[in-house]
C-alpha cells in the first residue's frame, strides 16, 4: 500500500471508528470494503486500524477478528476470518483456561465481543498440548461484561460447556501453529493500538504545553517539560519500528518484542503526558484518563510488557543466543 | 580484492563474507579478541582493517573515486553486522570513517581521494577535534583561532575530548576563522604530527585513554585542507550529524547484540537478570530497526534533519540497558574477576553514552523544539 493510500485509509478509519460507535465494528468496517483492503495488504491495514483505534480510544472488537484471520490462514479456512476469539482467563496466551476432556469441551475465558452469532475460536488444553476448538453459532454461553479500569474497552468473561461432538476440534501441528500465528498477530496489533494511545497523549500534551502559560511563558518552553515529552516521543518512534517489522514478518518472536516495547512506550507516554497536563489532566472531564485506562487494559491482553520482558530474557538465557531482527 | 566483487544484494554479500570469515586464516586470531588495552586493540586491529580492505570487503559500498568498489552504501553496514555476529570486533576507525568520509566526499572530494584509502586500510587513523574546554555541547562558542599564514593557516587554541587522538595521525578540526557565533567557524584536516601540536591522552574513569587534549600553538594547516569553504564549518558539522547520530547507531547496535550474546554464554540461567536482559534486547532491537531505517534513508541520499536526534536517544537507552543487563547477569564476578577487564572497559564507556556526541539533554531539546515543534525558550 503506498503512503497516500495509507493516509486515506487512516482518515476513513478514524471516521468509521468514531461514528456510530454502538454498531458492531465489523459491520462498520465492511462499509470500507475492509475484506478487500486486507487482501491487498493486511499488515499495513491492520496497523492502521489498531493505531487509529488507539488514537481515538474507540471501542469495538478488532482484536478477535485479527487473531482469527491469522489462524484461519494457517488452517486454510477463510470463512473463519471474521470469527471471535476467546482468550485464556489470565489473558496470557500460554495459560490455557479452557479444556477438552472426556468428550466435553469446557470453555472459560475473555473475549472482545459477546459470542453467539458468529463462530468462535478457542484455544483449549488437550492433555499437555494446545488444541483449537471452533465453536459454531447458536451455543449457549454464560456472559458477564467486564467493567473494570476501562469500562469502555468492551471485554466479556464467557463460559460454556459443550459436547465435543458439537464442535470442531483442531489438534497437533495445525492447532499449535494457528494459535501461535493468532497470538503473534494479536501481540503486534495490540502493540500498534498501544502506540496509537501513546502518540495521542503525547501529541495532546505537546499542544497543551504550547497553550498553557505560567510565569509569562508557555510551559512547553521549559526544558523540564520538553525533555519528558521528547523522551516519550523517541521511545514511541523506536517501538513503532518494531511493530512495523513484526507486522510485516509475522514472526512470533518479533511480535512479542513489539508488544513489550510498545506497552512500555505507551505507559511512559501516559506518565509524561499526565505530568504535563497537571491538575486539569486529573479531572474526570479531561479525556486523558480514558487513554490511561485504555493503556492499562491493553497492556494485560496477551501479556503485559513487564512479563514480556522477563519472558524474552528467559528465552535469551535458555538459547544463549541473541537473534538479530531485520537485515540491511 | 577479488573476494568481494559483484554482490547483487546485502544478503548475498553477508553470506559470502560469513563463509570467508569462517575459513580465512588471517581472520581467526580476531575472533573473540579481548583487548588488554585500547592501545593494544588499536594496533592489533590494524591488521584486520588491512585484510578487509585488501580483500575488498570494506571497499564495497564506498565510491570508486575514493578507492572504494562502488555499490550500495548498505554493504558497509552489512559488513559491521556480519563481523559482530562472528564476535569479531569492528575496528574503532570505522566509526570515524562512517562519520567523516561521507562529509569529505561531498565537501572535500580532493581530500577524500587523497586519504580515504589509507584511512580505510588502517594505514593511518584520524581523530575528530570539535569540543573545547569551554565549548562542549555549545559548539558555537568555540575559540580556537585560525589565521592566514602563507599558503595556509595557523591554528592556536585547545581541543578536548578528542577520541583516540593520541593514536591518530590527522584530525578533522573546527576552528574560528571569522567573527563570533556559528558563521565564523571553518572545518579543516590537520596533521597531528607537527611541532605546533601537543596531544595528551586523558585517562578515563576506567583507566583507559579514550580521549585526548590537543594543544595547538601556531600549528600549520595547508590551504587545500579546508573542508568546504571558509566560514562553512558550522553548516558542515550539522550536515555531519546525520551520520554521527544515524549510521553510528547502526554500527553500535551490532556491538550490543554481540556483547549480550557473549554475556549469555558466560552466565547461567539467572532469574534475577531475566527482566533486564529482556529489556536490553527490546531496546537494542528498537535501536537496530530504527537505525536500519536511517541507514536506508542515507543510502537513498535523503538529507536527514533534526529527527536524527531520535537515533541518538534510542542509542542511549539501548547502550545503558545492555550494559546494566550484562553487569547484573554476570553478577559479582563482573566487578571482581580479573578476566572481565575488557568487558568492564566497555561497560564504563557506556556511561558516557548520554554525554558524548551531543548530550541526552541536547538531543531531547532538539527533538522537543525541532521535531515536536514545542516553543523555544525566550
Amino acid at each position: 500500500m503506498d503512503t497516500d493510500t495509507e493516509q486515506l485509509l487512516r482518515r476513513s478509519l478514524t471516521k468509521v471508528l468514531v461514528d456510530e460507535a454502538d454498531r458492531e465494528l465489523s459491520a462498520r468496517l465492511a462499509t470500507l470494503g475492509w475484506a478487500e483492503v486486507l487482501d491487498d495488504d493486511a499488515p499495513t491495514a491492520f496497523r492502521a486500524l489498531f493505531e487509529v483505534k488507539g488514537q481515538t480510544a474507540a471501542p469495538g472488537d478488532a482484536l478477535g477478528p485479527a487473531m482469527a484471520r491469522a489462524a484461519a490462514l494457517i488452517l486454510q479456512r477463510p470463512e473463519l476470518a471474521g470469527a471471535g476469539v476467546v482468550l485464556p482467563s489470565s489473558l496470557r496466551p500460554d495459560e490455557l483456561s479452557s479444556r477438552v476432556d472426556k468428550g466435553r469441551v469446557a470453555v472459560a475465558g475473555v473475549t472482545g465481543s459477546p459470542p453467539g452469532r458468529a463462530p468462535v475460536l478457542v484455544p483449549v488444553a488437550s492433555g499437555d498440548d494446545v488444541a483449537v476448538t471452533i465453536i459454531p453459532a447458536g451455543v449457549e454461553w454464560s456472559v458477564t461484561e467486564l467493567s473494570g479500569t476501562d469500562a469502555s474497552i468492551g471485554l466479556w468473561r464467557v463460559a460454556a460447556e459443550i459436547d465435543q461432538a458439537d464442535v470442531e476440534l483442531v489438534t497437533g501441528v495445525p492447532a499449535r501453529e494457528s494459535w501461535a500465528a493468532a497470538v503473534a498477530t494479536g501481540r503486534w496489533a495490540l502493540g500498534a493500538e498501544l502506540l496509537g494511545v501513546g502518540r495521542h497523549v503525547v501529541a495532546t500534551a505537546v499542544e497543551y504545553a504550547a497553550q498553557r502559560h505560567q510565569y509569562g511563558r508557555p510551559i512547553g518552553s521549559f526544558q523540564a517539560v520538553q525533555h519528558r515529552l521528547a523522551g516519550a516521543h523517541a521511545s514511541l518512534v523506536g517501538a513503532g519500528r518494531v511493530v512495523e517489522v513484526a507486522a510485516n514478518s509475522g514472526s512470533p518472536w518479533v511480535a512479542t518484542v513489539a508488544k513489550a516495547v510498545a506497552g512500555r512506550a505507551a505507559e511512559m507516554g501516559c506518565t509524561q503526558a499526565q505530568q504535563t497536563f497537571g491538575a486539569i489532566g486529573f479531572t474526570w472531564e479531561h479525556e486523558f484518563h480514558r487513554y490511561l485506562r485504555r493503556t492499562y487494559a491493553l497492556d494485560w491482553l496477551l501479556g503485559d510488557w513487564r512479563s514480556l520482558e522477563v519472558e524474552i530474557g528467559q528465552r535469551l538465557q535458555a538459547t544463549r543466543s541473541v537473534p538479530r531482527v531485520g537485515m540491511l | 580484492m577479488s573476494a568481494a566483487a559483484g554482490y547483487g544484494s546485502t544478503a548475498e554479500y553477508m553470506a559470502a563474507l560469513s563463509g570467508w570469515l569462517a575459513v580465512d586464516e588471517r581472520i581467526q586470531g580476531y575472533r573473540g579478541y579481548r583487548p588488554a588495552s585500547l592501545e593494544e586493540s588499536a594496533s592489533r586491529l590494524k591488521g584486520l582493517q588491512a585484510v578487509l580492505a585488501d580483500e575488498g570487503w570494506s571497499r564495497l559500498g564506498w565510491p570508486e573515486r575514493c578507492g572504494g568498489l562502488g555499490g550500495d552504501p548498505r554493504f558497509r553496514g552489512a559488513m559491521f553486522d556480519t563481523l559482530w555476529e562472528h564476535d569479531i570486533p569492528v575496528p574503532e576507525p570505522f566509526n570515524t570513517l562512517e562519520i567523516l568520509a561521507p562529509v569529505m566526499l561531498v565537501h572535500a572530494p580532493h581530500l577524500a581521494q587523497r586519504y580515504f584509502y589509507s584511512l580505510l586500510r588502517g594505514d593511518e587513523a584520524w581523530a575528530q577535534a570539535f569540543s573545547e574546554p569551554d565549548a562542549g555541547s555549545d559548539l558555537a562558542s568555540l575559540r580556537t583561532r585560525m589565521e592566514p599564514d602563507g599558503d595556509g593557516f595557523r591554528l592556536t587554541g585547545q581541543k578536548v575530548w578528542s577520541s583516540f587522538a593520541h593514536l591518530a595521525q590527522r584530525s578533522v578540526l573546527l576552528a574560528r576563522s571569522g567573527g563570533p557565533g556559528h558563521r565564523g567557524l571553518t572545518m579543516v584536516l590537520i596533521d597531528l604530527d607537527q611541532p605546533g601540536i601537543d596531544v595528551r591522552p586523558i585517562r578515563s574513569e576506567d583507566g583507559e585513554n579514550h580521549f585526548s587534549e590537543i594543544f595547538l600553538d601556531g600549528a600549520h594547516v595547508p590551504g587545500d585542507r579546508v573542508i568546504g569553504e571558509l566560514g562553512q564549518g558550522w553548516a558542515i558539522a550539522m550536515y555531519m550529524l546525520q551520520w554521527e547520530r544515524g549510521a553510528y547507531g547502526w554500527l553500535q547496535q551490532g556491538r550490543f547484540h554481540s556483547r549480550l550474546e557473549h554475556a549469555l554464554r558466560l552466565g547461567g540461567d539467572n532469574p534475577g537478570s531475566a527482566a533486564m536482559l529482556g529489556h536490553a534486547y527490546a531496546m537494542a532491537t528498537a535501536l537496530r530497526l530504527h537505525t536500519k531505517a536511517t541507514v536506508d534513508r542515507l543510502a537513498e541520499e535523503e538529507v536527514l534533519g533534526p529527527e536524527v536526534s531520535i537515533d541518538k536517544l534510542l542509542l542511549v537507552d539501548a547502550e545503558l540497558a545492555t550494559w546494566d543487563a550484562i553487569r547484573h547477569h554476570l553478577g559479582p564476578a563482573f566487578d571482581l574477576d580479573e578476566r572481565f577487564g575488557w568487558l568492564r572497559t566497555e561497560y564504563f564507556f557506556s556511561r558516557a553514552a548520554p554525554i558524548y556526541g551531543g548530550s541526552q539533554e541536547i538531543q531531547r531539546t532538539l527533538v522537543a523544539q525541532r521535531v515536536l515543534g514545542m516553543p523555544r525558550e525566550k
